[in-house]
């Protein structure tokens, strides 16, 4: 019985980051906020954490431990991990603005602690709809 | 390329440097520094993020890093003008001439004794004599941050250090 309800548990959240309910009848957007949140953007990232990286551009050596090839997941994860608890600020802004179809976002990773200052980061245009990032929208951002 | 003299740039914030306005002080500007003195406008440059209509400059350390026909340990470095690389050592690969992009690491010019690089924390440039600088980012980047040398890429500005005009 326990089993039973971690089963569905699981394919419930696994519907969620999918995006709209397949065969509902009434599928929802991946991005239901108006305007949308911060929290959109996040869940947009997370949800498209296994997107390669677009190469011969912004994105190029970007990963934090050189991985051929990165996805958004490598990236990102990269500079979170540089987040350990330390004093100083740091902090992630995202946003997503723009129709349900086609938002522009922004999330960078940020930390400012004297001499240590850095912001990095990714915008991408999305269907917030069905919470698809298109790939060859994506920009690495950062400088340093 | 033309002769740049690094005086001139003493005590200015990025946005009296760069024409297209990348100058968010939560931005590392190193870089962005040193190739808007170099005139050096490969890979990934401030035009390219933010449009505008100044000249570009490249603004990441591992890809001026990797630009630079020589490289190699701070001790080894050749005489003159070089670029002055400071990251943790274990992030610098010199046999591959490559260096991770961590968020900590920084590049200043080494010219005449000083090494003048963009303070972050202060926006401006500023040149300060090379113990400072590798024991500030000691503090900044942990004890095994380190000092490498790069000699400057194809088509740099000629440094000159003199009376600001």
């Amino acid at each position: 019985m326990v089993q039973g309800m971690r089963a569905i548990a699981v394919s419930m959240l696994v519907a969620t980051l999918a995006g709209p309910a397949a065969g509902s009848g009434q599928a929802q957007p991946f991005v239901q906020s108006t305007p949308p949140t911060a929290k959109d953007a996040l869940r947009l990232v997370m949800r498209n954490a296994g997107v390669t990286l677009p190469r011969g551009g912004s994105c190029d050596g970007v990963d934090t431990t050189e991985i051929e090839n990165p996805t958004i997941g490598d990236y990102l994860g990269g500079f979170l991990a540089e987040l350990a608890p330390a004093p100083g600020v740091s902090g992630i802004a995202a946003s997503c603005t723009g129709e349900p179809a086609d938002l522009a976002c922004e999330v960078t990773i940020q930390r400012d602690a004297g001499d240590e200052v850095w912001a990095w980061g990714l915008r991408f245009r999305a269907d917030g709809i069905t919470g698809d990032i298109r790939p060859d929208s994506l920009e690495c951002t950062g400088a340093g | 390329m033309a002769a740049v003299n690094l005086t001139g740039f003493d005590g200015l914030d990025i946005k009296n440097i760069c024409g297209n306005g990348y100058d968010s002080p939560t931005e590392n500007h190193c870089a962005h520094f040193v190739c808007h003195a170099l005139d050096l406008d490969f890979g990934y440059t401030c035009k390219k993020a933010k449009g505008g209509s100044g000249s570009a400059a490249n603004l990441r350390v591992h890809e001026l890093f990797a630009k630079c026909p020589k490289v190699g340990k701070w001790a080894d470095k050749p005489p003159g003008v070089v670029l002055a690389f400071v990251t943790a050592a274990g992030n610098v690969q010199l046999a591959a001439h490559t260096m991770s992009n961590v968020p900590n690491k920084h590049v200043g010019i080494f010219c005449d004794l000083f090494i003048w690089n963009y303070h972050n924390s202060l926006d401006k440039v500023s040149k300060e004599t090379v113990s400072n600088f590798e024991s500030r980012f000691k503090i900044a980047y942990g004890k095994s941050a380190a000092l490498f040398f790069g000699t400057l890429p194809p088509g740099s500005n000629t440094v000159t250090v003199g009376p600001a005009v």
